[in-house]
């Protein structure tokens, strides 16, 4: 007797249909799963009879074959288990079920028949909710995470028991409630940027990057403020929202982090050490698996002392931040990984840190200089929107009291409003929110128009500075979120200037 | 080796005796093939079982468990293979179960090993 039993896989991001077919025929008794799977899945054997055992049923005996179909999609996990017992028993008959639910069954077993929660539940829902599928049942300890989801029903269990008691009930089957409360954590922020003395360009710079979520660089002597102004960063940023906290939440699924926590509670705020491989920050393995930048999907990603990471994973930075993905390929398989990321870097500007410091002597040679500084490759910096230069507070500033400095509440809500306008204007775009970081060429063209006098400054200032096409356009994008934090319609001139002068670093002043 | 002979011959008989009481009818003793013997050859219900006996007087001998080697394993599904062939039984369920006997109590182990995979009819 054939029994066929639905379930589903992970791959990438995105949810694979696997059909479980069990046949059972007479001959010497043993147990093979077939389907190119992997040891995880094969180790499943004895997971699927302790279980089966446990739970106070007998596993045939009987030559039992399990078929994970299609065939040549590589098996990977332990989700499978739940499936591939139901069908044992519904194959032997120990379990008619009164009704075959048309549900999708997920979960691995315990060895006493508990169900366990899978790795990158969210991710595969809101996959089958898109691919329109129904229903699933899978283990409990998945629910938290999941909870918030419309479009699917879901069916949590505990213990495999509980599941075979489900199927031989009568009535229709109820599912488990959505969870419509869900509400962010207040931003835990230890700094506050009032507690920082000076830098107002380089807070100014902050408030834009939050502001359109654009990627900021600074430059510094130590002791500036740079990694201060970087945690202080997340305080400024605007409130958290469901739809962020879901995307964000798949990546860390994916990769096996959450511990049963359920969502996000707070934007990510990631801060890799820069002896960071290139696969632990773009995302790879033997196993395709979501890095650093993935985990900062819809957050933060602080990179201090830049030149100090690797060569090869700066420069793998280049297409994910041009797209807002991460293309892992590897010869087990393939997958991409959303990775749009806020990045905020900080870096001296030479080895010892002391050039341009207005007292102190600079020791390094002009070659070590410049080695330092090719780490950071031209295209890299390009991408980067802001750069902007901290310089050495001075006594006074030093010594300052402190009134009038703003706290980041005040920039928060400034933020907050530009980040209003710019929802009001993109309103009727598809997709996620489009912010003014991300506006392609065409949209460019067309929301980013520039007053005759803005114009003017701008073709100058390329003149001048020798500008790249894709300068060209990253200034037009913050002009618009300068001229948005002002309630301005028009990108006027100042607005235009003020957005220049975040590029100085493109004509080799510092670099 | 004649002692020895005789313990393994009152197991068998005590093994079939408990077998039989337990409503498992006997079909056939000592098969002798090339690969050795199968002591007992069952039926229940619907399922061919084939039946190692192991006895022991004493617990400084090894126990059972490691006395049914992997290769013990082996020649034990080539003999019960060889028996199917020889009665002519295709798709039959098959089963290979254990009965220790040790200074009075006898243990049935039903399904004690599973064949690997590589043997089919």
């Amino acid at each position: 007797m054939i029994a066929k039993v639905e379930s589903a896989c992970l791959v990438g991001m995105e949810a694979a249909p696997v059909h479980v077919e069990v046949c059972l025929a007479k001959g010497l008794p043993c147990f093979s799963i077939v389907g190119l799977p992997d040891a995880a899945v094969r180790e499943a054997k004895d997971r699927v009879v302790a279980a089966i055992r446990n739970s106070g049923f007998e596993f045939p005996t009987r030559r039992v074959t399990v078929n994970l179909a299609p065939a040549e999609l590589r098996k990977e996990g332990s989700c499978f288990d739940l499936a591939i017992a139901i069908g044992i028993l519904m194959a032997s008959e120990a379990v008619t079920p009164k009704r075959w639910p048309r549900c999708l069954w997920v979960g691995e077993l315990a060895l006493d028949g508990m169900l366990r929660p899978v790795r990158g539940a969210l991710p595969l829902m809101r996959s089958l909710i898109r691919q329109k599928s129904g229903d699933i049942a899978f283990p409990t300890g998945n629910m938290a995470e999941v909870s918030m989801l419309t479009g699917i029903r879901l069916f949590p269990f505990l213990h495999l028991r509980d599941v075979l008691h489900w199927l031989q009930a009568d009535g229709d089957p109820v599912p488990a409630k959505v969870n419509s409360q869900w509400h962010p954590e207040r931003s835990t922020c230890v700094v506050n940027f009032a507690d920082i003395k000076g830098q107002a360009m380089a807070k100014r710079a902050l408030e834009i990057a939050a502001s359109g979520r654009h990627n900021v660089l600074m430059v510094g002597c130590p002791g500036t403020g740079k990694s201060l102004l970087a945690q202080a960063f997340p305080g400024i940023l605007p409130p958290w929202e469901l739809e962020e906290a879901l995307d964000a939440t798949q990546a860390h699924s994916v990769a096996g982090q959450l511990g049963g926590v359920g969502l996000l509670p707070q934007r990510p705020f990631r801060s890799p050490h820069h002896s960071t491989s290139t696969a632990g920050l773009i995302g790879g393995g033997d196993i395709p698996m979501p890095g650093e930048i993935s985990l900062a999907h819809r957050g933060v990603l602080f990179l201090d002392e830049l030149p100090e990471f690797r060569r090869d994973a700066l420069e793998a930075l280049r297409q994910p931040m041009e797209e807002g993905q991460a293309h892992i390929q590897r010869s087990r398989g393939r997958a991409v990984f959303p990775a749009d990321f806020l990045l905020v870097a900080a870096m001296n500007p030479c080895p010892c840190g002391l050039r341009g410091h207005p007292k102190k002597e600079c020791q390094c040679s002009a070659p070590k200089i410049q080695r330092y500084l090719a780490k950071i490759s031209g295209p890299l910096l390009d991408r980067i929107d802001l750069h902007v230069e901290l310089p050495v507070l001075d006594v006074q500033e030093l010594f300052a009291e402190g009134h009038g400095v703003e706290s980041s509440e005040t920039v928060r809500n400034r933020v907050d409003q530009a980040r209003q306008t710019q929802k009001k204007r993109y309103a009727h775009l598809p997709g996620p929110t489009m912010l003014n970081a991300r506006l392609r060429p065409a949209e460019i063209r067309r929301y980013c128009a520039l007053s005759r006098e803005g114009q003017d400054l701008l073709k100058a200032a390329v003149d001048r500075l020798g500008l790249s096409a894709r300068a060209f356009d990253r200034i037009r994008k913050v002009g618009r979120t300068i001229a948005d934090l002002e309630n301005s319609e028009t990108i006027e001139a100042r607005h235009v200037a003020e957005a220049v002068q975040y590029r100085v670093l493109d004509k080799t002043s510092v670099l | 080796m004649d002692a020895r002979h005789e313990l393994g011959k009152r197991g068998e008989e005590e093994a079939s005796q408990y077998l039989q009481n337990q409503g498992l009818p006997i079909e056939d003793r000592h098969f002798q093939t090339r690969w050795g013997e199968i002591d007992l050859i069952c039926r229940d219900k619907d399922t061919w079982v084939f039946v190692e006996v192991k006895t022991r007087t004493d617990i400084h001998s090894p126990s059972a468990a490691d006395a049914i080697t992997p290769s013990k394993q082996d020649k034990l599904v080539r003999a019960a293979l060889s028996y199917l062939k020889k009665r002519s039984l295709n798709e039959e369920n098959v089963r290979f179960d254990v009965v220790l006997i040790e200074a009075g109590s006898i243990e049935w182990i039903r399904n004690a090993f599973e064949p690997s995979s590589r043997y089919t009819f």
